[in-house]
């Protein structure tokens, strides 16, 4: 089983340092974005994680991509620990891993043509190959991505292009290698909803044709739903239930996943139940860490989720939840 | 959509009357330093005339102590302050540029040694230290430039910085790290080109701080004696006593006029091209 595993991140934890108060009495808070996130991604299936904004999904992926450096934990992938990584060899892995960013207005540089823009992952890895041969992956790359015909598009500048097929071009900025790997930070969050299913299928599409592997990072429970073989929800900077989208979707566990889940999938449920699954009260990630991070939110507390810090537990095969109650919730629904 | 950009840019340009009036200004001072030997009615180094002779005829702004003709020493005298002061912004625009861009993208130690280093320079009161640097490693074309230079790096560089730290939050400076581009390709086509039209409009402010140093060193006796800048003139007229005679009419003002004039050409110009760069001071019309 763990030759299958093509990224494995263990106890990775990123904190930031909050500084406050005047000169003499300054106080350093420190603040987590990332606590202790734990999760495997095998070869070949997207994981999804998903989670509100600010709860460390984007800290994540850009930690797993190493363009910011983690506090603790270790991340390793195709076996290899990329944490201990000096920079030139953290260059050489880029190659098998690559990024999908979320707004595709931002990440084309608006000076570049397509052309260059596509050239780029290419003169950073294989810049030794001959101009025809590099002209003909760009080419291709294009072709990938639908946008036909290609030739039309390669002299072209990003503010030429729609949304949709900006962040087409940047998908074919990512695949242009031929990654095992890629990371898709919200790719659709910026677009309108009609484009939307275009680039899902493209990218479900290319994982079929190249077999990619994918971290897919959303806060849309229904994209994820669509898009991933599992998802990962995350809360406060932890991963509070992981499993098969499946069972996410039909067994929710946590309280946290239920809130999702029932406002996806009926809002009838959700007026009747209005009470036990708004989510209420501040968040507040710079506190110590004494008890379940959802207490102040949660409609199911007990006396131990105040003291005690639920750790992941299976409830089933591949499938766990870090919360004290889930026994007594699953009977409760069931 | 480069070449459009810059004629939008070219378009501003010329659609406010300042920065037309300074460019035009420019053009006429670069013309009168490219075409100097033939606008020249004499040699401005040869004795052509008696000394101290009142504007005539022949010497349409008169001759000096020592029987040069004025207004050839002028005309001549053009390509020397505009060298100095392009020049002398040239480098100083470029180390700023690398001060800047490093500081900017670095960040951290870097950064904060950089800046503090920008700090002593700005707050150094920069005329007596010129006099001093200058006095200290001799009167020369070349020291001149490196004095002005060495002094006028600074405010660009924080300026240049400032543009840097918003240009690597961009998402594209991230993505290119992400795909596993080397910093020096970041650097030169992420970060550069967005980092140019600012260059260039402190550029020609700096140019125009250049000739006004190189005046008031030149004035003060610091300046090249070999190569007769404005300034230069100013010095020997005031060593010559026409301050205090008529003689500061032809001797005195013109000069002074034509550094006035030219310092304005390149501050309207360095105006007209920070409203391209920064659209919130455009005007609509």
């Amino acid at each position: 089983m763990d030759k299958s595993i093509l990224l494995k991140v263990r106890n990775l934890k990123k904190t930031f340092i909050k500084k406050s108060g005047t000169f003499l009495k300054r106080k350093k808070t420190e603040v987590y974005a990332v606590n202790n996130v734990n999760f495997e991604v095998k070869q070949g299936e997207i994981l999804g994680i998903i989670g509100e904004s600010g709860c460390g999904k984007t800290t994540t992926a850009r930690m797993v991509m190493r363009l910011m450096k983690e506090t603790e934990g270790e991340i390793s992938f195709e076996g290899v620990n990329l944490c201990n990584l000096k920079e030139s060899e953290t260059n050489k892995i880029r190659k098998k891993m690559q990024m999908i960013f979320q707004d595709p207005y931002d990440t084309l540089n608006p000076g570049m043509r397509i052309h260059d823009i596509l050239m780029e992952p290419i003169n950073a890895h294989e810049k030794d190959l001959p101009y025809e041969t590099k002209y003909r992956k760009v080419i291709e790359a294009i072709e990938a991505i639908e946008l036909k015909p290609a030739e039309d598009f390669i002299n072209r500048y990003p503010h030429q292009l729609s949304g949709g097929q900006r962040q087409r071009i940047a998908i074919a900025r990512a695949i242009i290698l031929k990654p095992s790997f890629i990371a898709a930070d919200e790719p659709t969050s910026m677009l309108d909803v009609s484009v939307r299913a275009g680039i899902l299928n493209l990218l479900l599409d290319l994982r079929k044709k190249m077999g990619l592997t994918m971290m897919f990072i959303t806060h849309d429970l229904s994209t994820a739903s669509y898009m991933c073989d599992r998802i990962a929800v995350m809360y406060q900077g932890k991963i509070v239930e992981i499993g098969p989208t499946k069972k996410i979707i039909q067994h929710p566990s946590h309280p946290y996943t239920k809130a999702l889940v029932a406002v996806v999938k009926d809002l009838n449920y959700f007026i009747k139940n209005r009470e036990k699954l708004i989510l209420d009260g501040e968040v507040d990630s710079t506190k110590e860490e004494k008890g379940c991070p959802f207490v102040a939110r949660c409609p199911h507390k007990e006396a131990a989720c105040h003291t005690q810090v639920p750790e992941l537990e299976d409830v089933d095969k591949g499938h766990s939840v870090s919360c004290h109650c889930h026994t007594e919730l699953l009977e409760k629904t069931s | 959509m480069v070449n459009q950009k810059w004629k939008k840019y070219w378009q501003v340009l010329t659609s406010n009357n300042i920065g037309l009036f300074g460019l035009i200004l420019l053009v006429i001072f670069l013309l009168i330093a490219l075409l100097a030997p033939i606008l020249a009615p004499f040699d401005p180094s040869a004795r052509v005339g008696d000394p101290f002779m009142k504007p005539n005829s022949q010497f349409l702004l008169g001759t000096n102590d020592v029987g040069q003709d004025i207004l050839s020493e002028l005309l001549y005298g053009t390509r020397i302050s505009l060298l100095i002061g392009v020049i002398a912004a040239f480098i100083s625009i470029l180390l700023g540029c690398l001060v800047g861009i490093i500081s900017g993208y670095y960040g951290g130690k870097t950064d904060a040694f950089l800046m503090r280093l920008v700090d002593l320079v700005l707050v150094i009161p920069f005329l007596p230290l010129m006099i001093l640097l200058a006095a200290f490693i001799g009167p020369s074309f070349w020291n001149i430039v490196l004095v002005i230079s060495l002094i006028s790096w600074a405010s660009p560089a924080r300026v240049i910085r400032s543009q840097v730290l918003t240009l690597k939050t961009k998402g594209y400076v991230e993505a290119a790290k992400s795909i596993g581009t080397n910093i020096t390709v970041i650097l030169g086509r992420h970060i550069l080109p967005g980092v140019i039209p600012i260059a260039l409009s402190q550029f020609v402010l700096a140019a125009s701080h250049s000739i006004l140093i190189e005046a008031s060193l030149s004035f003060l006796g610091l300046g090249d004696p070999f190569t007769k800048s404005w300034g230069t003139i100013l010095y020997y007229a005031q060593a010559r006593g026409a301050f205090l005679t008529d003689a500061w009419i032809w001797w005195v003002l013109p000069p002074g006029l034509l550094i006035t004039t030219l310092v304005i050409g390149f501050a309207f110009t360095g105006y007209s091209l920070e409203e391209i760069l920064n659209p919130r001071l455009r005007k609509e019309r």
